[in-house]
C-alpha cells in the first residue's frame, strides 16, 4: 500500500470516529449549523479523496451520504432519530470499506460487498425530507462543487485508536519533534565535551550538571509526546451509549469531564477495553428502565458520567451512573451460594466489602446473577486488564442511587520513583507509590518494640501492631549482609490493602528508575516485577511489594478490619475501628486561634467548592442542591455569613457510614473555612469526665472530632 | 593445522572455542552478539541454579546462564567471561558465562560426530555433538538449547530454589 493510501486511511478512520460523536451531538442540538457543516465536510473529503485514489465503491457510498447531508445542511430535512440512525449506518458502512482496504488493499468486489441497500436508504431518507419540504432543486448537482478545497475536519491532532492504523501511529506536534531533535543534538555535544575533557576533573561537575539537565528535558519531551488526552478514548462513547440505550429501551445521557487529562499512549490503549466494558455495564445493568426510574422518583433520563483527573501521580478515571446500584444482599446471597465466602464472613462484611465481591472471578460466570443483581459481568476481566498496567479498580455503590467505578492507572509505565534499599548485601528497589513511612529501629530499642506472636514478628508502631517481613530471610540471603550495624530500617509499605513493615539493612537515596522487563525464568520467581540499572551502574531488582506481602502471609487490611471490627463492636460500639484517616479542617475562631477539627475520612465523600449564590435557604436551614439531591448545610463557624455575594465556600459532602434502609448513605454538607490536611490518627474512647467532645489523636495532637461524625452515628442508630 | 584450512562455506563452520571447567566447547560464531569479557554480574536471589545472574546490556537486562552450573562443575574461582548470544528473531537475548574464550576455529560440518548413546540426559539436552580438533574434542553447544526458557522446559536443571545458598559462588564468577 502506498503512503498516500495509508495516510488517507488513517485520516478517514479518525474522521469517522469523530463523526460518530458529532452525529450523537447533532441529535441533542439539531440546529447546530457548525456541527452539520463539519460532518458534511468530513464526508465530502472522503468522497473527494476516494475518487482521486480510484476507490469507486467508497466514492458512490460517500456520495449518497453527502447528498443526504447536503439536504440536511440546506434545511430541507430536519434532524430526527431515524435520520441520525441512517447516518450512523453510513459511517459504519464507510468504516467497513476502509477496513477492507486496510487489510486487503482493495475495496472489495464480491456480491456481499454491495452497498446498494445503504445507498437506497440514503435516498429514501433524502426523499422523505423532500416530500415534506417540497424542495424543488435537485440536491445531487450542487454538492459536487460545494465545499471543495475545504480542509478535512478529521485531521486534527487526534489519534482515536479504534483502528489498526491509528493504534500504531501517533500524531506528534512538529514543535515537539523539533525540540526532541535539539535536545538530542545537545546530548551529542555534551558527550563530545565529556570525551574531550579527558577526565579533567575541573570541568567535570559542570558537564555532569549539563548532562543531567539535558536528559531530564529530553525525557520530559518524549513523555509529553507519548501523552494523549483521555478524551480520545471518551470520544467513542456517545455513539456506543446511544446505540446501547436504544437497544435496551432506556434513555441515557453521557457526561464527560477532564477529557484533556493526559495519559501515556500505551496506557490509553490498555484501559480502552476495561472502560468500554464499564460503560456498557453501567447502561446495561446499572441504569434502570424508565418505568422503574419513574417509580423510584428519578429523572427518566439516566446519566452516565465519565470523569478523568490526575491524583497523586496517577490518573483516575471514574465511571458513575445514577442507576440502581449494587444490591449488596443479593451479592452476598449469590456469593454464599457459589461458596465464595462462608456465612460467618458474610455476616462480618461491610457493605463496601461485599460490593468488592463483584470483582471475584467466579461472579462473571454466574449467568443468573447477572440478571437479578445487575453487575459483575466480567468485572474480573476489567480488574485483570487494569492490573496488567499497574492500576487498580474499586467500586462504590449505593443501592438505589447508583454505582461509581474508579479506575486508577499510573501516569507512565517506563519511569517510576523508587527507594533503593540494601538487604543481604544487595540493592533492591521499592516503588515509592507503595511507601507509607520509614522507621529506623536501633537494636537497643528493637527488643521492646518487636513483639512475637508464635513465630510471627510484629512491630509496635504508634501502638499499632505491624507485621514484619524480613527481606533477607525471604530472599534466602540471610547472614550475607554487613554485621556491624546499629539497627535496622523498617519500610512501612501499603499495597492492595496490605500493610506491613519490610526489614532492610540500609536505605540508599531515592532514585528515578527506568523499569526493565525480566526474562520469564526470573519472572517465575514471583517476587520481582522488573530490574533496573542504578546510578552506580549496578543492576537492582525491583521488588513486587504485593507478592512479597502475600508470600509472607500478610493479610489484607480489609480482612484485618473485619476481625478488628468484630471484636471491637462488642467492646465499644460501632466506632471502634482503631486507627483511621482523618480530614483536618479549620472551622471557627475560638478566641485567639483557629480551631482545628477532624472528620473521619471515611465520612467525607467529596470536597466541593460552592458559590454562595448556589446556597438556598428554607427558613433558617441552608440547603444545597447537589447532583439532584437536596443537602442540608451545616455552618457552625458562620462562614456563609462572612462571604460576599460572589464568594465561594468550601463544603465537605459527608455521608453516614453503613446503616440500612433509608438512613443508608444519607448525606449532608458541612461548610468549613479551610481544609488543612489528611492524616492518620486514632479515635479516643469517649470519656465524659475529661471532655464532652470526642477526641482523636492525630499527628500526636489532640483534635476534636466534629460532631457531624456523631451525627452520622445518630442516623445509623435511628435505623 | 588441518582445520584452519577449510574456509566457511557449505561444509565449513566457524566456531568460537570456550573453556569451562577445563573442558573445551564450541559455539557457532554467528549466534554470538558480543563477548563481554568479565562483565559486572548481578546475582538474583531465589533464581534457578543455572542462572548466573543478570547483566545490563545495551539498555536491556539480560539473563546469563552459567555453563559450569549447567554441567554440574564446581564453581569457578576466577572471574568468568560473558558471551551475549542472539538467536532467532523475536527471542530474548541471553548471556552465557564461561571461564574463558579461546578463538575462532573453522571446522568441517561433516566431521561432527553425534552425541554418543551413553551420554546422560542433561548433557544430551545441551550438546549438539562434537568435533575433533588438535586441541582435543570440542563439544558443540546449541544456543537454542542454552536459552533460559529451553533449559527451564527440560526440567533437568535445578528448579527455582526457594532457599539461598547457591548464589554465593555464582556471584563470584561475575566480578
Amino acid at each position: 500500500m502506498d503512503e498516500l493510501t495509508k495516510e488517507f486511511l488513517a485520516e478517514s478512520l479518525e474522521g469517522l470516529d469523530r463523526m460518530d460523536q458529532c452525529l450523537t451531538d447533532l441529535e441533542q442540538r439539531p440546529h447546530d449549523k457548525d456541527l452539520l457543516a463539519e460532518i458534511f465536510r468530513s464526508v465530502h473529503t472522503i468522497k473527494g479523496t476516494t475518487g482521486f485514489l480510484g476507490f469507486g465503491r467508497l466514492e458512490r457510498l460517500a456520495h449518497a451520504g453527502e447528498t443526504l447531508l447536503g439536504s440536511l445542511r440546506d434545511g430541507r430535512l430536519t434532524v430526527n432519530p431515524e435520520l441520525v440512525g441512517g447516518l450512523l449506518q453510513l459511517m459504519d458502512g464507510l468504516r467497513a470499506i476502509l477496513r477492507l482496504i486496510e487489510t486487503t488493499g482493495k475495496e472489495g468486489s464480491r456480491a456481499s460487498d454491495d452497498d446498494s441497500e445503504l445507498i437506497k436508504l440514503m435516498e429514501y431518507l433524502n426523499r422523505s425530507g423532500e416530500d415534506d419540504a417540497e424542495a424543488a432543486t435537485h440536491p445531487a448537482k450542487r454538492h459536487d462543487t460545494a465545499g471543495s478545497g475545504e480542509k478535512s475536519a478529521g485531521s486534527g491532532n487526534s489519534a482515536v485508536g479504534s483502528s489498526g492504523a491509528s493504534e500504531k501511529t501517533l500524531r506528534i506536534d512538529v514543535d515537539v519533534l523539533n525540540r526532541m531533535m535539539n535536545l538530542v543534538g545537545e546530548l551529542v555535544l555534551t558527550r563530545n565535551q565529556i570525551i574531550q575533557s579527558n577526565g579533567d576533573s575541573a570541568s567535570f561537575p559542570q558537564l555532569a550538571r549539563r548532562l543531567d539537565s539535558v536528559t531530564a528535558d529530553l525525557r520530559e519531551t518524549v513523555m509529553q509526546a507519548r501523552m494523549q488526552p483521555v478524551g480520545h478514548v471518551f470520544g467513542k462513547f456517545p455513539r456506543m451509549v446511544r446505540d446501547l440505550a436504544l437497544s435496551c429501551g432506556k434513555s441515557v445521557r453521557i457526561d464527560f469531564s477532564g477529557q484533556e487529562t493526559g495519559l501515556d499512549k500505551s496506557l490509553l490503549e490498555a484501559i480502552k477495553d476495561p472502560l468500554t466494558h464499564a460503560v456498557r455495564n453501567a447502561i446495561d445493568h446499572g441504569i434502570e428502565d424508565p418505568r422503574t426510574r419513574a417509580l423510584a422518583g428519578k429523572a427518566l433520563e439516566g446519566v452516565v458520567c465519565l470523569r478523568a483527573y490526575q491524583h497523586n501521580g496517577s490518573v483516575v478515571i471514574e465511571v458513575e451512573d445514577d442507576g440502581g446500584g449494587i444490591p449488596t444482599a443479593r451479592v452476598l446471597e449469590k456469593a454464599l451460594e457459589r461458596g465464595l465466602i462462608t456465612p460467618e464472613q458474610a455476616d462480618a462484611m461491610t457493605e463496601r466489602e461485599a460490593q468488592q465481591l463483584i470483582f471475584h472471578a467466579g461472579f462473571s460466570t454466574a449467568a443468573k446473577l447477572t440478571h437479578i443483581s445487575g453487575r459483575g459481568v466480567g468485572m474480573d476481566v476489567v480488574v485483570a486488564n487494569v492490573a496488567k498496567v499497574g492500576g487498580t479498580v474499586e467500586v462504590e455503590s449505593h443501592e438505589g442511587k447508583g454505582t461509581l467505578l474508579r479506575l486508577r492507572v499510573p501516569l507512565t509505565l517506563a519511569i517510576v520513583r523508587a527507594l533503593v534499599v540494601r538487604s543481604g548485601g544487595q540493592s533492591f528497589c521499592l516503588p515509592q507509590s507503595a511507601l507509607a513511612e520509614l522507621v529506623y529501629v536501633p537494636w537497643r530499642e528493637a527488643e521492646e518494640k518487636v513483639e512475637w506472636i508464635g513465630a510471627a514478628e510484629l512491630f509496635r508502631l504508634r501502638d499499632q501492631l505491624l507485621p514484619m517481613v524480613r527481606l533477607d530471610r525471604m530472599l534466602g540471603l540471610e547472614g550475607e549482609g554487613k554485621r556491624q550495624s546499629h539497627g535496622f530500617y523498617l519500610v512501612v509499605l501499603e499495597v492492595e490493602g496490605c500493610r506491613y513493615g519490610l526489614v532492610v539493612e540500609d536505605l540508599m537515596a531515592p532514585e528515578e528508575i527506568v523499569v526493565k522487563p525480566l526474562s520469564p525464568v526470573l519472572r517465575e520467581i514471583g517476587l520481582f516485577s522488573g530490574a533496573t540499572v542504578l546510578g552506580s551502574g549496578a543492576l537492582a531488582m525491583i521488588l513486587d511489594i504485593a507478592a512479597i506481602g502475600l508470600r509472607a502471609g500478610v493479610r489484607s487490611l480489609s480482612q484485618e478490619i473485619v476481625v478488628a471490627e468484630k471484636s471491637a463492636t462488642a467492646l465499644t460500639g460501632p466506632v471502634a475501628a482503631a486507627s483511621s484517616s482523618f480530614l483536618i479542617f479549620e472551622d471557627q475562631w475560638s478566641g485567639e486561634r483557629m480551631e482545628r477539627l477532624a472528620l473521619p475520612l471515611s465520612v467525607v465523600v467529596r470536597i466541593e467548592s460552592v458559590a454562595l449564590r448556589e446556597v438556598e435557604y428554607a427558613g433558617d436551614q441552608a440547603l444545597l442542591q447537589y447532583r439532584g439531591e437536596l443537602l442540608p448545610l451545616e455552618d457552625r463557624g458562620g462562614v456563609l455569613s462572612e462571604l460576599d455575594a460572589e464568594g465561594t465556600a468550601t463544603v465537605l459532602i459527608c455521608q453516614s457510614q453503613g446503616g440500612t434502609g433509608r438512613s443508608a448513605g444519607r448525606r449532608m454538607g458541612m461548610v468549613v473555612r479551610r481544609v488543612v490536611e489528611v492524616a492518620n490518627g486514632d479515635l479516643m474512647e469517649a470519656n465524659a469526665e475529661i471532655c464532652s467532645e470526642r477526641l482523636a489523636m492525630v499527628n500526636d495532637r489532640l483534635t476534636v472530632v466534629h460532631e457531624a461524625f456523631t451525627a452520622g452515628e445518630r442516623l445509623r442508630d435511628v435505623a | 593445522m588441518r582445520v584452519v584450512a577449510i574456509g566457511e562455506g557449505e561444509d565449513g563452520l566457524s566456531m568460537c572455542s570456550l573453556i569451562s571447567g577445563g573442558r573445551l566447547f564450541g559455539i557457532d560464531t554467528r549466534t554470538i552478539r558480543e563477548v563481554l569479557g568479565s562483565a559486572q554480574m548481578n546475582r538474583v536471589p531465589l533464581a534457578p541454579a543455572y542462572v548466573g545472574g543478570v547483566i545490563a546490556y545495551r539498555g536491556e537486562v539480560v539473563t546469563a546462564v552459567s555453563l559450569r552450573a549447567l554441567l554440574g562443575q564446581a564453581r569457578a574461582d576466577t572471574h568468568g567471561c560473558v558471551l551475549v548470544l542472539d538467536g532467532d528473531e523475536n527471542e530474548e537475548r541471553f548471556g552465557l558465562i564461561v571461564d574463558s574464550v579461546g578463538g575462532v576455529v573453522m571446522v568441517e560440518r561433516a566431521m561432527m560426530s553425534t552425541n554418543p548413546s551413553t551420554l546422560d540426559d542433561a548433557s544430551r539436552a545441551l550438546f549438539n555433538g562434537a568435533f575433533r580438533t588438535p586441541e582435543g574434542l570440542m563439544v558443540q553447544l546449541d544456543p537454542e538449547r542454552l536459552r533460559p526458557m529451553s533449559i527451564a522446559a527440560t526440567g533437568l536443571f535445578g528448579q527455582p530454589q526457594r532457599s539461598g545458598g547457591m548464589q554465593e559462588g555464582e556471584s563470584r564468577c561475575g566480578h
